[in-house]
């Protein structure tokens, strides 16, 4: 190739920040689409049993109301199709408090909004199950295969024996994504047709998930998602908010926009589960491991079942010869969990690595020290050779730029005034993967100018993949990168994997790479000429005097990729100040070195391990959502008692990446980092706070109420 | 003015508009819907996530001062004579980006982009509002915005960044001329010069007729009626005491402070007279909710909203502050409450105006919560001593607790009142503590004693901010906590 400023690796603007800025980015609801009216959802103020009677004479008489849509008049729609969570209006059965019942259609926003408290419904109650501390010891093994028990060597006899050992219990709570752009969709009919303008972190599966259950083909659907605001897992698989407002737009005959309120969001569109984890630990004096057990209960919903992964870090974290992971679920009447940032990976590693912390503690050995002498030479799980582990090097470098060697192994030796000061430590792990993905590359030329446009159904919910995609197009063509366009977020567009799992980047980059190189292959074979240094595709679009030229590829990982096992590795550090008579906890100071594979561009890696950093602090200390158990509904149903984390909360954090290189996961190196930032968080958040106050705090959140 | 039907008319960016839609829809939806200014998002409706922030700009002193509020607590009625401002009044032409807008971009202060244009719209308020040029303050005007994704970082950096070339240049002090600075800076964008002399000229038309309706639902900011009952405002007959001159006024008397009832949180924060008289006003202040909300926030509403733990009655309860009515009723403000909820109030009174005496000499407020900003209390309290050796802590370096310790146990306790929310159904006045602590000295004892007294006066519940236990303890622990923070005072166990 020819010597140029690579683009791919620079710590480059997004090229959607001016968009951002200014807010001209157009979100679900921002299209200005004519005639369009108004739907608002409302739900079941009991959590179990059947609706008997629905009035909606009232509302139906208010002033602008077009249509109130309820299980008794709804169309009959393919529940099974693919769509999350039920509550399609398809029967008057409940199965969790606050499940769709009906949608009110007005000329406004507001009087669709003031019909809907109009509608009477009384029901017949049966007991529900909301109760998870009453109900867990019915949970029983998912059906699921991917949580089938996984056990080699004999981890009960190992550790009744075992001199050095843990056994203990970690909570984490029910948690909601929240992403700050609220669900909501603009449906819009042309004849058989549907356009649904709908936050989709992955394009194909909503389109197919919404042509499945509308009965529809799914070349009649069409999904436009250009800009989506946040979404974390809530915007992986569809809800029924989604088909709520095509059924509308189809009954009114006319454009509806369906916006979901915040308190709604907190049982519309699933969440992370409450996880009741019980670790056991077994160590020799010298401190190998020799047991680890990681069992997991947890809920899922009546109509569905989804687990979330929890023992997957004790999976490939340590070299240990006795070992089992396990899973039990306990159908209840709450909505269906879902993926949610770093899925399983977050809530198992604050198990796990308190767990580990607890038995370093009790072997008097440095936690780091004592992770390094439990370092796998290759994948404990499946006997796999690593393509790559950077966790030594996270957690030595780590330590460097932290300061670890000021920590003192007692606690509450770091007081200051009126606080009690701590250091924490804990790693992480997240798998990379690549899936398949198609992607059309497009050169037109204008005299001297050559331009190129980058089509593909990926999606953008904040993570930079228009930016990134820009950068491996524009140094795979040979273009500047502000001659390149990036079209993603449109079904329309070749299909593609979804911005999920952190596979997004590894599948869409290489997809758009793979392009480019056929591209250029193309031009070049259609020169009919030899080159001694192979020439760009811009420098032979200009060279042969080709106006227009296009290709599309369909890509696929790497055929040996399965042969080896590929994860991203991480080790974060914790500060914490706690108020010795307050009990209130400061992250003061975080750093997470992570070694994640090639960094397409430092300053949306270090936005996406910030962001998952934050979350995780958020996970520690104040996300936590309370269910009346009498009712079944969320007591925290605002962000005014659900509490994200507010910037003032934060003290400062410093990402740092792991320079690694392996390209067996995928051509282009990429392991993706939209997870990893979470995982390892909470623990050493929660390990920091042991080594503050002595005290162990095995219940998410770690409220001031925990500490005094 | 009552809403309903009547006329708004205000400068919307840079045009003047008017509309007879019911004065309580609140300004994002006016904005959003009818003006089809999609820039500013909804992420809550409920005054929490700071997407929908707006400047608001009004005549205050000759110069045109703007404050950042969150437009879906705002009803129109409170924009009439105004200007407000979303981000398409700050947009420049041809893809050129305001100073603000291309920091936050080069900081990578964006991500999904949802919660961006209010942080833009926070840090631009701050160079044109009251508060110090420091980057101190600017950090704090983005405390009402929540970033999910999250960029609290980088867009701390660029607020800092921002900040800094401001204070380098024009130094931190506020000025008069803030608004000519932030044009010249490329800020906010040209037209705004032109502004004030149409505020002048509106302000002519619009001059607020105050009518009373049957039944009068008295709006102040809206911070808590469109909270709690936003279908019912949008048509209701209210009558909006948020503009009315008469009630927001801060003056020193001989013996008394009196604020009107409309006065703000913000304004008693850039408050001299305030100022003076509290010198950590900025450290508590901040404790409260959060920027845009402070802008909005009265303290009548405050009052009146009778929640048990609303920030300012605790903190007014701890000054003896007592509320004088429409019809020129006084009484003492803890008087007002009579059970969760129920007011000493008529339906047809208001609050016109509050007074304390000024004497204030050692004041301290304290709050817990589940999260330490932006969150509404567990538990709060002020408190309000006067001594009769009026030193100060400063007068003890290096925090020399012997010499602090042999300092209170000799001073006594001249008058004292003190005040605790989240502990009762009401904002609760300790009367009894405060009566114990008068003639006492500042000692061990004194304060164990007046805890156990505390102890006997609550009656927390459990909920969700907190066990009933916890609270108790909590509070023990605050009011420890005055003693050490008034005077370094900390009883030795
Ligand atoms: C995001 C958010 C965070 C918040 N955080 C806090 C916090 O940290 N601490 C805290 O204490 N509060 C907090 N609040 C609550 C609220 O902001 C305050 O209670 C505020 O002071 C209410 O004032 P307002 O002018 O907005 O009241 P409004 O909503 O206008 O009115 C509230 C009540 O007072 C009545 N009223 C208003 N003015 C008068 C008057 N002059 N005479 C008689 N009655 C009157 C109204 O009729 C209504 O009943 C928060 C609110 C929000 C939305
Ligand atoms: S929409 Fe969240 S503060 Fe207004
Ligand atoms: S950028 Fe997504 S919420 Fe802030």
């Amino acid at each position: 190739m020819n010597e140029r400023i690579k683009n791919v690796g620079q710590a480059m603007n997004r090229i959607d920040g001016l968009l951002k800025v200014t807010g001209t980015a157009t979100y679900a609801t921002d299209y200005a689409i004519k005639n369009t009216a108004y739907a608002v959802i409302f739900k079941s103020a009991i959590a179990a049993g059947k609706i008997i009677d629905l009035d909606t004479s009232e509302a139906e008489k208010a002033a602008g109301v077009l249509a109130v849509i309820t299980h008794k008049n709804a169309p009959k729609l393919n529940a099974s199709g693919g769509i999350r969570g039920g509550a399609l209006l398809q029967s008057p059965n409940i199965e969790f408090h606050g499940q769709h019942i009906g949608l009110v259609v007005a000329e406004t926003f507001e009087q669709a909004r003031y019909a809907a408290r109009l509608v009477k419904v009384s029901y017949e109650k049966t007991d529900a199950k909301v109760d998870f501390e009453k109900h867990e010891k019915e949970a029983v093994t998912p059906k699921d295969k991917d949580r089938a028990e996984a056990s080699r060597g004999d981890v009960e006899t190992t550790f009744r024996n075992a001199e050095y050992k843990i056994e203990a219990v970690y909570d984490t709570p029910i948690e909601h994504h929240q992403p700050m752009e609220p669900h909501a969709t603009i449906a819009v009919w042309e004849g058989e047709k549907v356009t649904l303008y709908n936050g989709s972190q992955i394009v194909n599966g909503a389109q197919n998930a919404a042509a499945s259950t509308l009965n529809l083909k799914p070349e009649n659907v069409r999904i436009v998602t250009p800009h989506i605001g946040g979404g974390f897992g809530s915007k992986g698989g569809q809800w029924a908010n989604l088909i709520l407002a095509a059924v509308a737009a189809k009954v009114v005959n006319r454009p509806v926009k369906l916006a979901l309120t915040r308190q709604q969001m907190f049982n519309s569109v699933g969440l992370r589960q409450r996880n009741r984890q019980k670790i056991r630990l077994a160590a020799t004096k010298d401190g190998k491991l020799t047991a680890l057990a990681h069992e997991t209960t947890t809920h899922c919903a009546i109509n569905g079942e989804f687990v979330e992964p929890c023992g997957d870090c004790s999976k490939v974290m340590y070299d240990v010869p006795n070992s089992l992971i396990s899973y039990r679920v306990v159908p209840m009447n709450i909505i269906l969990p879902t993926y949610t940032r770093g899925p399983g990976k977050s809530t198992g590693s604050f198990a796990l690595e308190s767990a580990i912390d607890e038995l370093a503690y009790q072997l008097k050995i440095d936690p780091i020290e004592f992770r390094l002498k439990n370092e796998p030479a290759k994948d404990p799980s499946n006997g796999k050779p690593w393509s790559s582990r950077a966790i030594v090097q996270c957690l030595k470098e780590g330590a460097k730029a932290f300061g670890w060697e000021k920590r003192k192994i007692e606690p509450r030796q770091n007081p200051q005034g009126n606080y009690l000061i701590g250091y924490g430590v804990a790693a992480g792990t997240y798998p990379a993967r690549q899936r398949d993905t198609s992607a059309t590359v497009k050169l037109t030329r204008n005299g001297s100018d050559v331009r190129s446009s980058i089509e593909l159904a990926a999606s953008d919910l904040g993570t930079g993949t228009h930016t990134i995609l820009a950068q491996t197009a524009a140094d795979a063509l040979g273009l500047p990168i502000n001659k390149i366009g990036v079209r993603i977020g449109d079904s329309a567009l070749p299909p593609a994997a979804g911005s999920v799992g952190s596979v997004g980047a590894a599948s869409f980059a290489n997809a758009v790479n793979d392009a480019c190189v056929k591209i250029t292959d193309e031009l070049i074979a259609k020169s009919g000429k030899q080159f001694f240094v192979r020439p760009t595709a811009a420098e032979m679009m200009a060279s042969e005097n080709i106006n227009e030229f296009q290709t599309r590829v369909h890509a696929k990982p790497p055929a040996d990729a399965d042969k080896y096992s590929s994860h991203s590795f991480n080790a974060n550090f914790a500060e914490v100040w706690v108020n010795d008579s307050t009990g209130m906890v400061k992250v003061q100071r975080f750093v997470a070195v992570t070694g994640a594979g090639k960094i397409l561009n430092p300053k949306t890696a270090r936005s996406q391990i910030i962001g998952g950093n934050v979350w995780g602090i958020g996970m520690a200390l104040t996300e936590e959502s309370i269910l009346d158990s009498r009712w079944g509904n969320f007591v925290t149903r605002s962000f005014a008692d659900y509490h994200v984390p507010s910037n003032l909360d934060i003290g400062s954090i410093e990402p740092i990446f792991i320079n690694e290189e392996d390209t067996i996961p995928n051509k282009l190196g990429i392991k993706g980092i939209g997870e990893i930032g979470i995982v390892g968080v909470a623990a050493a958040v929660a390990n920091a706070v042991f080594n503050a106050t002595g005290k162990r705090i095995r219940e998410l959140p770690i409220t001031p109420d925990k500490l005094i | 003015m009552v809403n309903g039907k009547s006329m708004v008319k205000f400068i919307l960016n840079n045009k003047t508009i008017e509309s007879d839609l019911p004065a309580g829809t609140t300004v994002l939806d006016f904005v959003r819907y009818h003006e089809n200014l999609k820039g500013t998002k909804i992420g809550c409706r409920e005054g929490d996530c700071g997407a929908c922030t707006i400047l608001v700009g009004e005549i205050n002193d000759d110069s045109v001062k703007y404050r950042s509020m969150t437009s879906c607590l705002m009803p129109l009625a409170n924009a009439n004579g105004k200007h407000i401002v979303t981000v398409e009044g700050i947009n420049r032409p041809n893809n050129e980006l305001t100073e603000v807008q291309r920091v936050m971009v080069d900081e990578s202060g964006t991500q999904c982009g949802f919660c961006t244009v209010g942080f833009v719209m926070s840090l631009t308020g701050f160079f044109l509002d009251e508060t110090e040029k420091s980057c101190e303050m600017a950090i704090s005007s983005i405390d009402g915005n929540i970033c999910r994704c999250t960029g609290y970082k980088s867009i701390e950096r660029a607020a800092k960044r921002v900040s800094g070339r401001w204070s380098a240049v024009s130094g931190q002090k506020n000025s008069e001329n803030n608004l000519d600075v932030a044009i010249k800076k490329g800020i906010v964008p040209n037209y705004f010069s032109e502004i004030k002399e149409k505020l002048v000229q509106l302000k002519q038309e619009t001059n607020r007729p105050l009518t009373t309706d049957h039944r009068p639902l008295f709006v102040g900011g809206g911070t808590d009626l469109y909270v709690q009952r936003p279908e019912e405002l949008i048509y209701a007959s209210a009558e909006n005491l948020f503009d009315d001159a008469d009630l927001r006024f801060i003056e020193e008397t001989n013996e008394f402070i009196e604020l009107g009832a409309s006065v703000t949180v913000t304004d008693l924060l850039v408050s001299p007279v305030m100022q003076k008289l509290f010198p950590n006003l900025y450290k508590h202040l901040k404790l409260v909710s959060s920027t845009p909300i402070r802008n909005m926030a009265t303290l009548a509403g405050n009052f009146v909203n009778a929640s048990p733990i609303g920030d300012m009655t605790v903190w007014f309860l701890a000054l003896n502050a007592s509320i004088v009515f429409n019809n020129n009723r006084e009484i003492p403000l803890s008087e007002l409450y009579l059970g969760y909820k129920t007011l000493a109030k008529s339906e047809n009174e208001f609050i016109k105006m509050i007074r304390f005496r000024k004497d204030v000499q050692h004041f301290n407020f304290e709050k817990v919560c589940k999260r330490t900003f932006l969150d509404i209390a567990s538990v709060n309290t002020a408190i309000s001593l006067r001594v009769s050796s009026p030193t100060v802590k400063e007068e003890f370096p290096n925090h020399d607790k012997a010499r602090a310790h042999a300092w209170a146990t000799d001073t006594v306790i001249v008058d004292a009142h003190v005040s605790a929310g989240g502990v009762a159904p009401i904002p609760l006045y300790l009367k009894k503590t405060s009566e114990f602590l008068r003639g006492k000295e500042i000692s061990d004892e004194t304060i164990f004693e007046a805890n156990e007294i505390i102890q006997s006066e609550i009656s927390p519940i459990s909920d969700v901010r907190g066990s009933a236990e916890y609270k108790r303890l909590l509070l023990r622990q605050l009011f420890i906590g005055h003693f050490v923070e008034l005077f370094d005072f900390k009883p030795r166990n």
